[in-house]
Parts: C-alpha cells; sequence; structure tokens
C-alpha cells in the first residue's frame, strides 16, 4: 500500500510541476530584447545618415520613444516595451530616409516631395469619402472608411481586433497619402476628468504608435484627448461605457 | 526642597486652568456631537434712529442663515425665551432663564443706524459658566448687511470652536446649464451665482489663487487642453500653457510663485512645476505613464498627485523637486483626486469600490483611512475649505451631480446647488 501511495504522490507532483511551469512559459511575456537591440540600432543608422541635423523631430521621436523603452524593460513592463521599441525603429527608420534623401544630390526636388504630405495635405477630404460624423469639437468629419477601435476599462492596450481595424484604417490612409488625420482617444464617463484626459492620450497615442510601426508617416497622423468630455453614447451603463472608450479618427 | 513637591503642584494647576480657560465648546471633527444650543434674541436698538425698515432683522436672520450651514448650531425658537428685558451687559443678564430654555451659547447685541451705516455691538456668553466670552464691534454699509452677516456668524463659530467659520468664501466650479462646460462662481452659501467663462467650449478644473483674486483652468478653446489664467477683477485671461498634447490639471502653490501641472509635451504625462507665467518647466516625475491631478500641502514643500505607476490610479505624494515618492493609497483599484488638508495632515480622495466612487481622508502615511460618503452613487472632487473642516464636493446621490459640503467626518452633509445641469469640480477659495 505504502510505495503505491509514494508513486502515486510522486506522479502528482511532477503533474503540478508541469503545469506550474507552462504557466510560467506561457503568461510571463519574454523580455522584448531583439526589439531593443533593433531599436538601438535603427537610431545609430539614423544617427549616421546625418539625422539629427537632417531630420531633427523625426530623431527626436524616435530617440524619446527608445528611451520610453528602456524605461519601460527597467520596470519590466515588457509589452509596453515592445511596442515602444518597434515604434522606435520605425520612426528611426523615416528619419534616416528624409535624412538620406535631404543629403542627396537634387534635394530641392527631395524637399518638394517631403513637404507632399506637409501643408498641402491639410484639409482635404477625398470625395468618395463617406462622412458619417463630426469631429468632436465641430470641425472635421469621421468618415466610413477609418472605423474607431475600443478599448478595456482603464486600458490603452490594442486587442487583436483593434489591431486588425488599424491595419485597415492604415491600408485606407497608405493609398490617401494627403490625407491628414487626428486620433482622437476618449474614454467612458467613470473616473476623474484629468485622469480620464490622460488616458485618453494614451489611447490616441498607442494607435498612432501602431500605426507609425505599419508604415504610416507619422506626420499624417496627430492626436488629441477629449477624456470623457465627449461620449458616444450618454447612457450611464456598461453598454454605454463600452461604446464610449475609444479612438475616432477625424478628417480636417 | 520640602516645598518643591507643592510648587509643581500649584504650578500645574495654574498651568491646566489657562488651558481650560481657552474652551473648545465644539469640536466639529469629532463624531456624533449634537448640535450645539444656541439663542440668539432680537437686538436692542441702542441708537436715535428707528430700525422701521428692519435691518436689525434682515442682518440676523442672515446670520443665523450661516449658521445653519455650517451645521454646528441649533438655534432655539424666539417663542421658547424666558428673558424679558432685553439686557446686554454680562452682569444684567439672567443666564437662567437662559440655561432654562436649553440654551449653551447666547449671542446678544445692540445696534446704532446712521445714515447709510450700521454699527454693531456683538456680545457673546457662554451660558452655563455665565462668561462673556466675546465682544466685538462691527461697522458697515446698510446696503451690503450680508458681508456683515458673515463676519458676524464667523465670530460666532470662532467663539464657540476656537476658528471662524468659512461664511464670505465662495467655490468656483464647471457647471453644463449652458449646455458647454464653463466655469461659475457662487459664495459658499450658493447667492450670487455667476458665469465666469464665455468660451463655448470644454471648461475643466478650475483652481483658486492664493489671494483669491485668480482662477486657473484648463479650456479646449484653443483646440486642445491648455491652461489658462482668468483675472476676476479685470475679467481678462491669458494663456499659461499651451504646449503640444496636454496641459492639465493645475493647482497653484501656497505662495503663489509656482504653477504644478500635468504637461505631456515631451511624451508621457508628467508632473510639471511652472513659473506664475507658465514658463521655466522643471519635470518631476518621469515614469513614462500617467501622472496627474497635483495637489500641494500647505506648506509648499510637497505634492499629492495621482499615477498609475503601480498599474492602477493611485494617491502619491513627492517633495516639491521630484524626490522622495511615497505611495499613499493601496486600498481600491481606482483612487484619483487628491485634495491636500489646509490642516497639512491629512488627504482628501475621490475611490472607486465597486461600480461607485465615494469620498475618503487618509494620513498621509497612508494609515486611518476613512470612507466619508457611503452609496449606491458617484461622490467626486473633494475641495477643502480653508480651515480645513469641511469639504466640498460634488455628488449624485439626487441623481445627476450637483454640489454639497460636509464636515471633515463626513457626519453633516448638505447639498449647496439645484441647477439640474450637472456641476462639477467645486474649488473653495482660499478666503
Amino acid at each position: 500500500m505504502m510505495p503505491e501511495w509514494r508513486s502515486v504522490m510522486k506522479k502528482l507532483s511532477l503533474t503540478i510541476l508541469a503545469v506550474v511551469l507552462m504557466v510560467v512559459v506561457v503568461g510571463c511575456p519574454r523580455p522584448p530584447t531583439r526589439e531593443m537591440a533593433e531599436a538601438r540600432s535603427a537610431l545609430e543608422s539614423a544617427k549616421d545618415a546625418g539625422a539629427p541635423t537632417l531630420a531633427e523631430e523625426e530623431f527626436r521621436s524616435a530617440e524619446q520613444m527608445l528611451a520610453e523603452a528602456t524605461a519601460y524593460m527597467d520596470e519590466k513592463k515588457y509589452d509596453d516595451a515592445r511596442n515602444s521599441a518597434l515604434t522606435s525603429k520605425k520612426l528611426s527608420e523615416i528619419a534616416r530616409d528624409k535624412a538620406l534623401k535631404r543629403r542627396a544630390p537634387g534635394e530641392a526636388q527631395a524637399g518638394e516631395a517631403g513637404t507632399a504630405i506637409g501643408e498641402a495635405g491639410a484639409g482635404v477630404i477625398p470625395e468618395q469619402a463617406v462622412v458619417t460624423g463630426k469631429g468632436s469639437l465641430g470641425e472635421g468629419v469621421t468618415i466610413k472608411e477609418l472605423e474607431p477601435v475600443y478599448f478595456a476599462f482603464d486600458d490603452y492596450t490594442l486587442s487583436e481586433e483593434a489591431k486588425d481595424i488599424l491595419k485597415i484604417n492604415a491600408e485606407w490612409l497608405d493609398k490617401n497619402k494627403n490625407v491628414r488625420v487626428q486620433i482622437e482617444g476618449h474614454c467612458d464617463e467613470r473616473g476623474s476628468a484629468e485622469y480620464n484626459i490622460a488616458l485618453g492620450e494614451r489611447r490616441a497615442k498607442s494607435a498612432r504608435n501602431y500605426m507609425i510601426q505599419l508604415g504610416i508617416d507619422p506626420s499624417q497622423l496627430s492626436t488629441i484627448s477629449y477624456g470623457k468630455e465627449r461620449p458616444k453614447d450618454p447612457g450611464h451603463n456598461e453598454e454605454a461605457w463600452e461604446k464610449n472608450r475609444r479612438d475616432e479618427f477625424v478628417v480636417k | 526642597m520640602k516645598y518643591l513637591l507643592p510648587t509643581v503642584f500649584i504650578l500645574l494647576i495654574l498651568a491646566l486652568s489657562s488651558v481650560l480657560w481657552a474652551k473648545v465648546y465644539i469640536t466639529i471633527d469629532s463624531p456624533g456631537r449634537s448640535r450645539f444650543p444656541i439663542a440668539i434674541p432680537d437686538l436692542k436698538n441702542t441708537g436715535i434712529i428707528p430700525d422701521v425698515r428692519g435691518y436689525s432683522k434682515d442682518l440676523m436672520k442672515a446670520v443665523e442663515k450661516d449658521l445653519d450651514l455650517c451645521g454646528i448650531f441649533q438655534i432655539i425658537d424666539p417663542k421658547a425665551f424666558l428673558e424679558k428685558e432685553g439686557a446686554m451687559e454680562r452682569d444684567k443678564v439672567n443666564f437662567q432663564d437662559w440655561s432654562a430654555i436649553g440654551a449653551e451659547g447666547l449671542v446678544k447685541g445692540g445696534f446704532a443706524l446712521k445714515e447709510k451705516e450700521f454699527a454693531l455691538d456683538l456680545r457673546i456668553f457662554d451660558v452655563i459658566q455665565g462668561f462673556q466670552i466675546s465682544v466685538m464691534s462691527y461697522r458697515g454699509a446698510l446696503n451690503n448687511l450680508r458681508e456683515m452677516g458673515h463676519r458676524v456668524a464667523n465670530e460666532i463659530v470662532r467663539a464657540f470652536t476656537g476658528e471662524k467659520g468659512f461664511f464670505g468664501t465662495r467655490l468656483a466650479f464647471i457647471s453644463s446649464v449652458t449646455g458647454d462646460k464653463e466655469i461659475y462662481i457662487m459664495d459658499i452659501d450658493g447667492e450670487n451665482m455667476r458665469r465666469v467663462t464665455f468660451d463655448r467650449s470644454i471648461a475643466l478644473s478650475p483652481v483658486w489663487s492664493p489671494d483669491g483674486t485668480k482662477l486657473l483652468y484648463t479650456s479646449y478653446k484653443m483646440k486642445g487642453p491648455h491652461l489658462f489664467v482668468h483675472d476676476l477683477n479685470t475679467g481678462k485671461e491669458h494663456v499659461i500653457s499651451q504646449r503640444p498634447g496636454l496641459n492639465i490639471g493645475a493647482a497653484w502653490s501656497p505662495d503663489g510663485k509656482r504653477i504644478a501641472c500635468t504637461l505631456s509635451y515631451e511624451g508621457s504625462s508628467e508632473i510639471y512645476i511652472l513659473d506664475e507665467n507658465g514658463g521655466n518647466p522643471k519635470q518631476l516625475t518621469r515614469t513614462y505613464g500617467i501622472n496627474v491631478s497635483p495637489s500641494w500641502s500647505p506648506d509648499g514643500s510637497r505634492i499629492a498627485f495621482v499615477s498609475d505607476r503601480g498599474g492602477s490610479p493611485q494617491i502619491y505624494i513627492m517633495d516639491a523637486d521630484g524626490k522622495g515618492v511615497q505611495r499613499v493609497t493601496f486600498s481600491g483599484k481606482y483612487n484619483v483626486s487628491p485634495a491636500w488638508s489646509p490642516r497639512g495632515d491629512r488627504i482628501a480622495y475621490s475611490g472607486m469600490r465597486g461600480e461607485y466612487f465615494n469620498i475618503y481622508s487618509i494620513a498621509l502615511d497612508g494609515s486611518d483611512m476613512i470612507q466619508l460618503t457611503e452609496g449606491d452613487w458617484n461622490d467626486e472632487y473633494p475641495s477643502w475649505s480653508p480651515e480645513g473642516r469641511y469639504l466640498a464636493f460634488s455628488s449624485t446621490r439626487d441623481g445627476h451631480p450637483e454640489l454639497y459640503l460636509m464636515s471633515s467626518n463626513g457626519i453633516y452633509v448638505r447639498r449647496l446647488t439645484n441647477t439640474h445641469s450637472g456641476v462639477l469640480c467645486p474649488a473653495w477659495s482660499p478666503k
């Protein structure tokens, strides 16, 4: 009787150990060391290309984003770190490309091409776009082609569903490079006005960073937060709150 | 040597009696205190001009209205009064007539009308001991008796509690009555409500300058959350910070020279200190997360704020240079809107438990957390009275957000507004 009991115990403990190991392996996020390394080297490449002077704004964004990623690494916030590292790498590549264009002969043409998205794009709504509403301060419009994405309570991370929508939005923006879009971050009504303005900004930046990672020119995307001030649904229940935790894409 | 012990004993008695002499009759903070019964007979006309218009009655009505608002006193119905002769001098007052009807405090006074002036000679008595505890003289314009009423009520509160009342102070707040969020101010008793901003945009989070002449607030009127200062005397406004990203949640330092706020122009929402013109930004927090709602300690050496660095919005405090960050709240998953008490020892805040927000108060080291309001509704945006014994806040307990005041122990609650439009973000003036 005794040896049988012992072997059952042994099997049980091994099973428990295996389960625990699986949970640890699956549950614990992998530190994004590769993404960090790639971001760092992308920043170096941009620096080598002269980006700090030739593409100052883009370079500074890339640098800032890398600093953010490093801070997240220190705090073991690995998902946030990975995200920021990916965005930083993209921004570095953009900065490097811009710097190289400016150095190359025929700089005048390069300069003009570079401003195509700049001033000319303001206020252009493509004819075929279907307008679905207005921006939160009454200006600009939301269009059918750019759908909102939604968030969980007190959260700014993108769900897989949100990422799918952003990919579609990014495709449209890629086809309409002269359209500038403002990403509005919104929250449900719970919590202080101030905390929600900050959360709304994180939601808007989440979407913007992801779309930059997908290759959208950062100058096509601006962000603003309205916190809980402009709900889509004025209700005071979970149904309404779900609809209000969103990013809206407004074409100005 | 043999006289040492008796000498010490006598000195001790003397010391004790001097402490007893400065008697505090009512401690507002003590829980379960029943109201202090006070009698306020009509003022005696000691002048030549008869008070045909009834100014003295108007004045005392205003005083009684104030005393009723602060929740400390129970004003005895004049029909119960026994004393017939309206003597004012302490040796002529028949205290038995007053203690017989249950009064513990007595307010008497004599007045005289001049051409445009009202002169008042006020006496406040401790009925039980038969002491006169205050003698004050007032002179004021006949067309501004309300202001004198506040001063009298403040003195009555001071006489019985050791600290003067909050009458005459004001609240700045946000109201959506026009459809847009604008800033309004009103006297603490609800009178003299007037609109301050006409921006037709979104205005939020007004705060007072330490001298009570300006309001600092957040507005979207220039297409982004930016910080503005509005001068209440001139009606003029200017922008303090319109940096890219967020410019929100500002708080003036107690010396008026610095402004703490949240900016995000360098990437993430962090607490910064600006000078009084909005320049010379000094970054205090560096978490790449959300850091908002700074609130200064009364001595200006520390700042309470909200941060999500621990995974959820919680209250923290730090030195005014950003060092020494300490977490204060550990209970509950969402704690925001910290308000540092003017007494320096506690922080009030709004905490979410389950579905709703209620007001809490906590000691600086995170101990002694007290839930001040309770109920299935939202109580938010606590703001302390200048002497730190009351809190104004916004509550949806009657359906939609209105402003309320309560004693700092949560026991006495009184509704202040009845706008039906949604009133929030009360800020109690410093004076």
